[in-house]
């Protein structure tokens, strides 16, 4: 039986569109839960972790397919610059990306890893 | 024609443009998306446009994206305008690079230029035509310009297709491989109206509806190829996306200026307050509450001025024209027609100052910044910032409310806010309130009225807590919006959504209300002609064991039920039920009913099942008659274990 197989491991239904662990499409591989520090470049940070008025690039995502996709429509493809718009460290942000501001959940902001601008901490 | 294009981009108005009124709005066939099609002549001929819905992409993310896609695909329209916002080119351009590959011919109507420029970006659109090959047409919709060269820009096209040659976006060069690869297997099954071209790179983007078509397709050994392709470059769709967006940087290139960086634009200087946590719930608050003050100050009146002057006019009119006719035929009309249908009609004046709100805080931007200041709270029951509209919607009419559901994406954020909406307390609850409380509660009464709207509220959050755990396992939909640019609001946009709006609930709640009025009425009038022994009656005291928990007399029991036509019958039908007039009513009740037994059935009607107009619209909405019997289940054992619990605490203080 062909039917109901699921393509590329992924469930049927349409409409979820948070992070299904098993088909989570990672553009970066594993990272830990909040940052990881590429050797020698500016460290690799969740979205959501930036501070208003930062900048930074998009390098991936950590999300389910429908998530990334419809964040690729809008704007976040990896190199897009993003600004941090509004963060307040609760509640959701606002980021502006291609001349554009947009809303984002804060569950979404951490699934869009970016390359921060600022100069890597030492120690 | 087709008009394609991305939200917030002035699409409709340009639609209106072109159509004037001529327009026709219903629904795509099976969905619950708004479908307007119009015609404008130009020199003698007559064009047909489909609006489109607004879509960012034209993947398989929404209803709205596969409605557009199809649209084009099948029917393929002699031209797409697609609608494009000069103030965010790079983002529009994208919805542009997924148009040129299928077959109709684009053209690209970029609006609100007056705005760009007002942000500092300023767009070239000869150089933007020379790099995309296809024709540019600058617009300001809401100033008329540029309607006229686009009606030209689409007649040229159509009487001469030859000049037409649109660069066409490259793929990414690390995919270019895999992706003729992926073609030339392919491309011998893929059906009819489809471009296989087009099939193959939605293949490699992972699009659930492609894939779901060309597995039934495909034989198996093919299939299970193209599968494990797929499967090793499951990050396609992000690459294929940055394809697209590095083809839209090479073109706009040269006919993009954008503005210093740095410079504080007015919506920025806005938002400060706007989108703040704090601030800008007090900005929500304001002007909620002027919304509020609006209605009862201005609305209320013009209902109640319709209430005295054509409803009962008319009744009057019709028992004088009527007078020859049998008693039932008077009865029918003057009692069942009149007073159900027309008093629901006399709800017209506060949904166009609800509908005139909305549409004003719509098209100047300010509603997404509501729906992000309130996400917090809908978050806690599983909802995001969107649904809050449509629940504010509520408090004017629960009709309008529930179908407001749709700017909601996901099916499941959509059911249960349509499941929440009837909680809202609308007007018609509201004035119920205000004729009961006064005469129970003396000066506590506006206290008691903020209470029980306090109470529904709560109901509502604590519902859609549980209804979201138990129902969809808590789960949390994606909160991703756009805050489009503030700008001045057009009237012509407003005055013609308010018209749609209200057409649109005239249509709905006018026939159901008519059918299920006209039934009452016989429950009421049958098999004696008295209602005091009619089967509403018989109903009524049916539930007057339940009602006795309450300390409720059949009476009111049958007030309740009479309610399902609209929610102030409840009045009308107790003055008939104690014979008398509304007047008298308010001496008599206090003598039958104790203030607990008063606040009992208060909690009951404010939380009880919505009127009939809201039942059939959440039917038609959720397309689902599971769940919206689940709906009325829900209300009726929610709104009868809130009256009894009311009741046997107020009855011990007394």
């Amino acid at each position: 039986m062909r039917r109901g197989r699921g393509v590329l491991g992924r469930r049927r239904g349409r409409q979820d569109q948070g992070s299904v662990p098993e088909d989570v499409v990672q553009v970066l591989g594993q990272l830990g839960p909040m940052s990881v520090r590429a050797a020698g470049g500016p460290s690799l940070i969740r979205l959501g972790a930036l501070k208003k008025g930062e900048r930074a690039t998009i390098e991936g995502f950590e999300a389910g397919h429908s998530l990334v996709s419809r964040l690729a429509a809008l704007g976040f493809t990896p190199g897009a610059e993003v600004e941090m718009i509004q963060n307040f460290g609760q509640g959701p942000v606002i980021v502006g990306v291609r001349d554009t501001r947009i809303a984002l959940g804060r569950g979404e902001a951490a699934k869009v890893l970016v390359r921060d601008a600022r100069p890597p901490v030492i120690g | 024609m087709a008009l394609a294009g991305q939200p917030n981009v002035g699409k409709s108005t340009v639609f209106n443009l072109l159509t004037g009124l001529s327009q026709h709005v219903g629904n795509w066939p099976g969905k619950t998306v708004e479908r307007k099609e119009g015609v404008y002549s130009h020199n003698g001929t007559e064009v047909q446009i489909v609006d489109l819905p607004g879509t960012y992409s034209l993947s398989a993310n929404s209803a709205e994206e596969l409605i557009a896609r199809d649209y084009i695909i099948k029917e393929r329209p002699d031209v797409v305008v697609a609608v494009v916002n000069a103030s965010s080119m790079e983002r529009n351009l994208y919805l542009v690079a997924e148009l040129l590959p299928l077959r109709s011919p684009v053209i690209v109507a970029v609006n609100m230029m007056d705005v760009a420029e007002q942000h500092g970006v300023k767009v070239e659109p000869e150089v933007l035509e020379a790099a995309l090959g296809v024709p540019v047409v600058p617009m300001v919709a809401t100033k008329n310009q540029g309607i006229r060269e686009l009606v030209e820009a689409i007649d040229e096209l159509v009487s001469d297709g030859t000049r037409y040659q649109p660069k066409q976006p490259e793929i990414r060069e690390d995919h270019v491989e895999i992706l003729s690869e992926l073609r030339e297997l392919v491309a011998p099954y893929v059906p009819a109206p489809y471009p296989e071209d087009w099939v193959s790179l939605k293949l490699l983007e992972g699009d659930e509806e492609i894939l779901e078509m060309m597995e039934e397709r495909l034989p198996e050994g093919v299939w299970e190829e193209v599968h494990a392709i797929l499967r090793k470059h499951e990050d396609a769709v992000v690459s294929v996306a940055s394809g697209r967006y590095e083809w839209v940087g090479r073109m706009t290139r040269a006919a993009l200026v954008r503005p210093r960086i740095g410079q504080v634009t007015l919506t920025e200087r806005l938002d400060r307050w706007a989108t703040h946590p704090l601030w800008g719930l007090l900005v929500l608050a304001g002007i909620l509450g002027l919304v509020f003050w609006l209605t009862y100050s201005v609305g209320a009146p013009l209902q109640g001025l319709l209430e005295t002057y054509v409803v009962a006019g008319s009744a009057e009119l019709a028992a004088g024209a009527l007078s020859g006719a049998p008693v039932w035929l008077t009865s029918l009309v003057v009692d069942g027609l009149i007073g159900g249908v027309g008093t629901v009609l006399t709800f017209i004046p506060i949904l166009i100052i609800f509908f005139a709100f909305l549409g004003l805080l719509e098209d100047v931007g300010y509603m997404a910044r509501a729906g992000y200041v309130m996400d917090r709270f809908m978050h806690l029951m599983g909802l995001h910032g969107k649904s809050f509209m449509p629940l504010f919607l509520g408090f004017g009419c629960n009709v309008p409310a529930v179908m407001g559901t749709r700017v909601i994406e996901s099916r499941r954020g959509r059911l249960l806010t349509a499941m929440l909406a009837p909680l809202v307390p609308c007007t018609a609850r509201m004035m119920v309130l205000a004729f009961f409380t006064p005469l129970f509660f003396g000066s506590a009464a506006p206290l008691v009225a903020w209470g029980l709207v306090a109470l529904s509220l709560a109901v509502l959050a604590v519902s859609g807590v549980v209804i979201n755990k138990v129902a969809f396992g808590g789960e949390l939909s994606a909160f991703i919006m756009e805050l489009p640019l503030y700008h001045v609001p057009n009237g012509r946009t407003i005055g013609l959504l308010i018209w749609q709006r209200s057409l649109a609930f005239f249509k709905r709640a006018g026939t159901v209300i008519l059918v299920v009025s006209v039934l009452l009425w016989a429950l009421s009038a049958l098999p004696t002609g008295e209602i005091e022994t009619s089967y509403l009656a018989a109903i009524g005291r049916l539930l007057a064991p339940v009602g006795a928990l309450m300390g409720l007399s059949w009476q009111m029991m049958v007030a309740l039920v009479a309610s399902f036509v609209a929610k102030e019958n409840a009045i009308a039908s107790l003055g008939v039920l104690y014979g008398s007039g509304e007047a008298s009513l308010a001496q008599i009740l206090p003598q039958i009913l104790t203030p607990a037994a008063a606040l009992g059935y208060l909690v009951v009607q404010m939380l009880f099942i919505p009127c009939v107009a809201t039942v059939a619209t959440v039917l038609h909405e959720t397309n689902s008659w599971k769940w919206t019997l689940f709906n009325v289940v829900f209300l009726l054992v929610v709104s009868f274990g809130m009256g009894v619990l009311v009741y046997q605490v107020a009855s011990l203080f007394g």
